[in-house]
């Protein structure tokens, strides 16, 4: 998912000063509250997430659980406490990789051009519209690897369209005038790329990898709907929406609760990322 | 002329890459543990000679290689085999098959264009504003939310409480199709829809924005002919180059919308297949997946030269 | 068919081949069987259509000799989901099923216009344990493991409070032909109780080689969610006694393809069910002797009771079954977990006149039992 294709590429009239919006706040008050599960969900649990109580198996809210059990007896709320950062995880690791390969190669490609961005730009098109979880599925369910397999695969098949727009975004930056008076002044090309340009670029690329840890969300909660990818008994939000669908007449709960929380989580990284692109891409026009 | 140069190198160039594809699913499917014979068999006692049986049929003890050149060889033939769970010709399977998901899929398009590209439009025109934020909201909220979730919400909210649609099943004559397919084409494009009015309303905006429509604006242009001619033209252009992106999200999507509302398509096929090492099922429907997918792709890079004048004097593309 | 050594037991499994009509067969070729060449039988309905992915539609037959079912019309439908099955059963699209997943038998049960019935199969889910290698070559470790599993838990929490503890690894349900129920209640009265009793456990374990527990890894189908459950269960229990049990999923395939693997796993888990309604049937499939089966357990004194079993009389084969059943509950090379259940839902428009068992759907012919509720 990159920032041009997701529709970023511009940023709206009104250049005064704006104070953030309350929903801007209330996402990023989400995200305080994911960061605070996500280190301290172990402590903050109630009760312990893999304790099973075979006898109290899918009841609702009530008698010490705040929000039910599951089919294993096991508490809802702790289940998916702990499991927050089983469900961040994965989607971290991945957009961070997939940033910084696409910066790397798409800085190197834009710049350098010639030989490296022919090669680049060839292999890229070569995996870019390969459709990435599909051929996940097909792998993994086939491999039976495990969740990490599937983030590495993901990495790979979706870095192609992130050095595309890296690529063209300095592409846009190389013929600009500033460009050409450091080279005038023997600039080196390295210096060029990480100190001069990478920053005009910076909102493309804090705006992508928010979006794109979105897309990691989505599809690796996907995966494990489909059964693919995290282990059993892990708390995982994904897996718990399947394993606690049957229990929907008896404690919805248990099967709404990781549903609004992939939603809600979705939804705020991406409003910030919308947000954090419109604020930096200001600035930027700004300074000229 | 230089066209159809293009084209032709493209063309060969995808038969390249189906090959390719062709080669690397089936490398998986043979390292992949599990074998289809004993999936056949299940948890039943396991007679040496009904495996052996098994493992003749299909070929199963011969090398690698010359099991792929076996394949290879009766795939130019368009004879992909039986599969291994069926006996059903694979061909058989696909076809009975593949006009459930190409509907699902053209409804999903329909539905794309119909909602996604107007919300942007109608947003990207008049940004900032109460209507574009509110759009924009909802479009947000259909990116974020994974299709499997939006798509048991909707089948609990609209077909099991309110009764308006029906849950499963594809229906027979075409209103009745309609009917039940608007659910899981709805869940298919959600996902795109709100890609699609992001963009559509990204570029809407910078359009908007360009010198030329201040001109037509004080030329005296009605709306009408703003949008059409204008603002829709050169609003595409993104649109378009994201066809490939599209189709391979619809591929994907369709495997779990099937799943969700237990259509009859290729996505439950291939599933199955995955999960009972059905070889020439997963070959031939993996290879059906690229060929969509690269002739998507031509098609957008050919409706990109055509769309954009600009890019015609190229040489290369 | 002439068999190479005389087998009593052989007389159950006439009901599986099916009966069909040559020339049809001949004719239909290599597509016999599937949508083009469909099958001809002898039973009171007609296969119209047939496709594995829409399901078949099957007309009653009115030229059949028998007896005439009421259904005019069988309509089998194709749904891969359970959820999306049992809001088709709810909406009354689908008149019945005889899918329902273990563990949700709560939510069915609540759906106003369907009843389910229940009735026991020959379905056991059990472990095995490798006796060849260690840890489970000291039957002191294995007794650990059977007593560590909450039976009475796992059929409220995964069988939906429909099923049985199981106390070995041949049901009950495969005795109703041997012996007189008074005979078999009391035989299986006398069989050790496996209790959830994890002082017991650590009692045992700790006579074993490993007394201080040791670590597996056990591969679980990712499709089959009960067998997950009480591998879960399990792993949580045993943590107390030094045993860390890793729980591996994987897809189908690979699950079945480790049970049957020549370097067998320590710890596998499965469920199966018996093939015919004899107390050794199930016994008889897992003690082979061979190598492609799924447990190297094999002692040779087993192995030739059950070849006796096969020409026996039935005194001397109800003497076998007992003798080697209790030989599995010394040596328990296989832990019994749970006896499953059989199930059906059916729209309350109809009744099903019946019992439902564990032979029901594949082998008997339902279709005769389904009538219209007065």
């Amino acid at each position: 998912m990159s920032v041009v294709e997701s529709g970023l590429a511009v940023v709206p009239p009104g250049g005064r000063r704006r104070l953030p919006s309350l929903l801007v706040v209330f996402c990023s008050l989400v995200l305080v509250g994911l960061a605070i599960a996500t280190f301290f969900g172990r402590s903050l649990a109630p009760k312990d997430p893999s304790v099973q109580n075979l006898l109290d198996a899918g009841a609702p809210p009530g008698h010490g659980h705040v929000l039910g059990t599951d089919g294993l007896g096991r508490d809802i709320l702790s289940r998916v406490l702990v499991g927050t950062r089983q469900a961040l995880e994965g989607p971290m690791v991945f957009c961070v990789c997939v940033t910084l390969i696409a910066v790397v190669f798409g800085l190197l490609a834009g710049f350098k051009g010639g030989w490296t961005e022919t090669v680049i730009m060839r292999a890229t098109d070569m995996l870019f519209a390969i459709p990435a979880l599909l051929v996940i599925i097909i792998t993994v369910g086939l491999l039976g690897g495990g969740y990490w397999l599937a983030v590495g695969l993901l990495v790979i098949l979706t870095s192609p369209s992130g050095i595309r727009v890296v690529r063209s975004a300095v592409l846009a930056q190389r013929n600009l005038p500033y460009i050409e008076a450091a080279r005038t002044l023997g600039v080196s090309n390295t210096k060029l790329m990480f100190i001069h340009v990478l920053p005009n670029i910076l909102p493309n690329v804090v705006a992508s990898i928010l979006l794109d840890f979105v897309g990691g969300l989505i599809g690796l909660s996907s995966l494990s709907f489909l059964g693919l990818g995290s282990p059993p008994g892990a708390s995982d939000w994904g897996r718990m929406l399947t394993e606690n669908r049957p229990l929907l007449e008896g404690n919805p709960w248990a099967a709404v609760t990781p549903a609004v929380l992939l939603i809600v989580t979705a939804f705020s990284v991406t409003v910030l990322g919308d947000w954090a692109f419109q604020r930096l891409e200001r600035r930027n026009n700004d300074r000229g | 002329m230089s066209i159809l140069w293009w084209l032709l190198r493209r063309l060969v160039i995808i038969g390249l890459q189906l090959l390719a594809v062709s080669i690397v699913v089936f490398g998986i499917l043979y390292l992949s543990p599990g074998k289809p014979e004993q999936i056949l068999l299940g948890t039943q006692p396991a007679n040496p000679q009904v495996l052996a049986a098994i493992r003749a049929k299909y070929h199963l003890n011969d090398p690698i290689v010359s099991q792929y050149w076996l394949w290879l060889r009766h795939a130019l033939h368009f004879d992909f085999g039986r599969s291994i769970q069926t006996g059903q010709t694979v061909t058989g399977a696909i076809s009975e098959r593949l006009p459930v998901t190409i509907d699902l899929a053209i409804y999903a398009v329909v539905l794309v264009v119909l909602i996604a590209v107007p919300l942007g439009l109608i947003a990207g025109t008049r940004p900032g504003t109460f209507v574009d934020r509110g759009i924009t909201t909802v479009i947000t909220i259909g990116f974020s939310a994974p299709a499997f979730a939006l798509g048991l919400a909707s089948l609990y909210v609209f077909g099991v409480t309110l009764h308006w649609f029906p849950i499963y099943g594809v229906g027979s004559g075409f209103v009745d199709r309609v009917r039940h397919l608007t659910l899981p084409a709805a869940t298919l494009a959600m996902m795109v829809i709100a890609l699609i009015a992001r963009q559509t309303r990204a570029s809407a905006m910078r359009v908007n924005d360009q010198d030329f429509m201040t001109f037509a604006r004080v030329r005296g242009l009605t709306p009408r002919v703003i949008w059409l001619r204008y603002l829709l033209r050169n609003s595409a252009l993104p649109v378009v180059t994201s066809i490939g992106l599209v189709i391979a999200n619809f591929l994907t999507g369709a495997v779990i919308v099937e799943q969700t509302f237990a259509l009859p398509g290729i996505g439950t096929l291939v599933l199955d297949a995955i999960t009972t090492k059905d070889i020439p099922v997963v070959q031939a429907v993996g290879l059906l997946a690229a060929f969509i997918v690269l002739m998507a792709n031509l098609v957008a890079d050919l409706s990109y030269t055509f769309l954009d004048p600009r890019l015609r004097t190229r040489t290369s593309v | 068919m002439t068999l190479k050594a005389p087998d009593l037991t052989y007389i159950y499994y006439l009901i599986y081949p099916v009966v069909y009509e040559k020339a049809q067969a001949l004719a239909a070729g290599a597509d016999f069987g599937g949508p083009s060449g469909l099958v001809m039988g002898t039973g009171p309905y007609q296969i119209k259509s047939f496709s594995p992915a829409s399901g078949a539609t099957m007309t009653r037959f009115d030229g059949y000799w028998g007896a005439k079912p009421a259904a005019k019309e069988l309509d089998i439908k194709v749904i891969a989901d359970p959820e999306t099955l049992r809001l088709a059963v709810q909406s009354g699209s689908v008149d019945g099923t005889f899918d329902v997943p273990a563990g949700s038998a709560k939510a069915w049960e609540s759906l106003p216009n369907a009843r389910l019935q229940f009735g026991s199969s020959g379905t056991v889910k059990m472990l095995f344990l490798d006796p060849t290698q260690a840890p489970f070559n000291d039957v002191h470790a294995r007794l650990a493991i059977a007593y560590a599993f909450d039976r009475p838990g796992i059929v409220k929490a995964l069988e939906d409070g429909h099923g049985d503890s199981a106390n070995t690894i041949s049901s009950p349900f495969g005795w109703a032909n041997s012996g007189t129920p008074a005979e078999v209640k009391q035989y299986f009265a006398s069989l050790p109780v496996l209790n959830f009793d994890m002082a017991k456990a650590k009692e045992e374990l700790s006579k074993s080689a490993t007394p201080n527990g040791f670590t597996l890894t056990v591969l679980v189908p990712s499709s089959l969610a009960d067998l997950s459950g009480m591998m879960e269960t399990l792993k949580q229990n045993v943590k107390s006694i030094g045993i860390t049990i890793n729980v591996k999923q994987v897809p189908l395939a690979n699950w079945l393809d480790a049970l049957r693997a020549k370097n067998k796993a320590p710890m596998g888990i499965v469920s199966i069910s018996a093939d015919s309604p004899d107390p050794l049937s199930l016994v008889q499939s897992l003690v082979t002797g061979g190598t492609d089966g799924f447990s190297a357990y094999a002692p040779a004194a087993m192995l030739s009771l059950i070849a006796e079993y096969k020409i026996a009389s039935p005194a001397r084969q109800l003497a076998i079954a007992k003798q080697v059943v209790t030989q599995l509950s010394t040596d328990m090379p296989f832990v019994p977990i749970v006896y499953g259940n059989s199930k059906y839902a059916l729209n309350k428009k109809y009744v099903y006149t019946s019992d439902i068992t564990g032979w029901t759907a594949f082998g008997t012919e339902w279709a005769h039992y389904v009538e219209a509720a007065s």
